[in-house]
C-alpha cells in the first residue's frame, strides 16, 4: 500500500519527521524533563497550592475576626459580673436614685414637695406651675422632663435658704432662671427650673 | 541556496554553559516539584488545623452570645442607672456651681449700691440696681470683671437722677462656657 497523504509527498513528510526531536538523545530528554517539571510546578501552584493558600487566608481572618467578637464578648460578660457586683453594692442607696430621677412625672409629689421646702424655708409661694405634659402619650425625650414656673415672697435670707434646699432637693431640678426682684418693697423670688423622669 | 537542516539541534554541542544550565534545573527542577508537592499537602493538614480553630472559636462565641442574650435586661438596667447617675451628677454640678456664682456675686455688692432686680438665667447675670457714688459703682464694675467666672460685663443702662443723687444702673455679665456647666440652662 502506497503511504500518501493528501497533498504532501513522500519526501516532504520525511523532511518533517525530521523536525521532531529524538527522545532518545539526552538532551532532549533533559529538555523535555525541564519543560515538564516547569509545567508540573505551575499546574500544582495554580491548581492546589494558590487555592488552598486562598482558602488558609480566608480562614484566617475569619478566625481573626472571630477571635475579635470573642474577646469582646469575654470583655461584656466581665464587665457584666462587675455591673452585676456594683449593682448588688448599690442596692440600698437606689430608691434614692429613683427619687432623683423617678421613672414617671409625679407631678403633684412635686408640686407639694416644693410646697413644702417653701414652707419650711418660711417663704410664701404666689405662683407654682408646671409645664404640660403628656401623660397618655409616649415619653418625649431621654430623659424626659417637664418645666416648671414659681414665683414667691419673702425675706432674702428665706430666699436664700429655699435655694440651698433645692439644691439639696430629693428629685433633681435644673434651674433655668433664678430672679431676685424688688416691687413696692416686697422681695420677689421667681425660678424657672426643669424636672427629669425616666422610663 | 543554503541547505536547511530538518534536525533540531537545541543543545549545541560545544556550549558548555547551557548544558551546566540544563543539569542544574534538572535538580533543582526535582527539589521544586517535591516542595511544591510538601507546601500543598502541609497547607491542606493546616487548612483542616484552621476548621478546626474556627469550629471551636464559633461555639464559644455561641455560648457567650446566649450568656449576654440571658444578661439582656440586668444589661437595661444597669445602663438605665448608669443614665440616671450621669443625670444626676450633671445637673447638680451645674445647679450647685450657679447657686455659688449667685452667692458670690451678692456678697461682691458694695454696701453703697442696692439691687433691685438680680436675674441668673442662659449663661448670663443682669443686674439693675441704684447707688449713689460713681466711684462704688466702678469697684463693683472692676470686682465682677475680676470674678473668674464672667467672662464679660457690660454696662447696659446709666441714669443719673439728680434731684434724689442716685445713679440707677443696669449691667450684664456673661458667664465663661455658656450652655456649659456655668449656664443656669441644662
Amino acid at each position: 500500500m502506497r503511504f500518501q497523504i493528501k497533498g504532501i509527498k513522500k519526501e516532504q513528510y520525511e523532511k518533517y519527521l525530521e523536525l521532531i526531536p529524538d527522545l532518545k538523545r539526552e538532551k532532549a530528554q533533559r529538555y523535555i524533563t525541564i519543560v515538564l517539571t516547569l509545567t508540573t510546578a505551575i499546574i500544582l501552584g495554580l491548581f492546589a497550592i494558590n487555592p488552598t493558600l486562598s482558602t488558609i487566608a480566608n480562614l484566617q481572618k475569619q478566625i481573626n475576626d472571630s477571635n475579635f467578637v470573642e474577646q469582646k464578648l469575654q470583655q461584656k460578660i466581665n464587665n457584666l459580673a462587675v455591673l452585676q457586683q456594683s449593682y448588688s453594692n448599690l442596692q440600698p442607696d437606689l430608691s434614692v436614685v429613683n427619687d432623683a430621677v423617678p421613672t414617671t412625672t409625679q407631678i403633684p409629689l412635686f408640686l407639694a414637695d416644693i410646697q413644702s421646702i417653701a414652707k419650711d424655708a418660711s417663704l410664701t409661694l404666689s405662683g407654682l406651675q408646671t409645664s404640660t405634659v403628656n401623660l397618655s402619650g409616649p415619653v418625649v425625650g431621654d430623659p424626659a422632663s417637664f418645666d416648671f414656673t414659681l414665683t414667691a415672697t419673702g425675706t432674702y435670707q428665706s430666699m436664700i435658704d429655699f435655694l440651698s434646699r433645692i439644691i439639696n432637693f430629693q428629685r433633681i431640678i435644673a434651674l433655668k432662671s433664678v430672679a431676685i426682684s424688688t416691687n413696692n418693697g416686697i422681695l420677689q423670688l421667681g425660678i424657672k427650673g426643669t424636672v427629669f423622669f425616666k422610663q | 541556496m543554503t541547505k536547511f537542516s530538518a534536525s533540531i539541534n537545541l543543545l549545541e554541542n560545544k556550549n558548555k554553559t547551557l548544558d551546566l544550565i540544563v543539569s542544574w534545573t534538572l535538580t533543582i527542577g526535582r527539589v521544586l516539584v517535591i516542595i511544591v508537592e510538601l507546601v500543598a499537602l502541609i497547607a491542606f493538614i493546616y487548612r483542616f488545623s484552621l476548621d478546626n480553630q474556627l469550629q471551636t472559636l464559633q461555639t464559644k462565641i455561641k455560648q457567650e452570645q446566649a450568656i449576654v442574650a440571658y444578661q439582656k435586661d440586668s444589661e437595661s438596667k444597669y445602663r438605665n442607672l448608669q443614665d440616671r447617675l450621669a443625670l444626676i451628677s450633671s445637673v447638680s454640678k451645674a445647679t450647685v456651681a450657679n447657686l455659688k456664682i449667685f452667692n458670690d456675686i451678692i456678697a461682691l455688692t458694695p454696701n453703697g449700691l442696692t439691687l433691685n432686680n438680680f436675674t441668673l438665667s442662659e449663661g448670663k447675670i443682669q443686674l439693675q440696681g441704684n447707688t449713689s457714688s460713681v466711684f462704688t459703682l466702678s469697684n463693683f464694675i472692676d470686682q465682677l470683671k475680676a470674678y473668674p467666672p464672667i467672662e464679660g460685663v457690660s454696662l447696659d443702662k446709666i441714669q443719673n437722677d439728680t434731684t434724689n443723687s442716685t445713679i440707677t444702673v443696669g449691667i450684664t455679665a456673661t458667664l465663661k462656657g455658656q450652655g456649659g456647666t456655668n449656664a443656669l440652662s441644662n
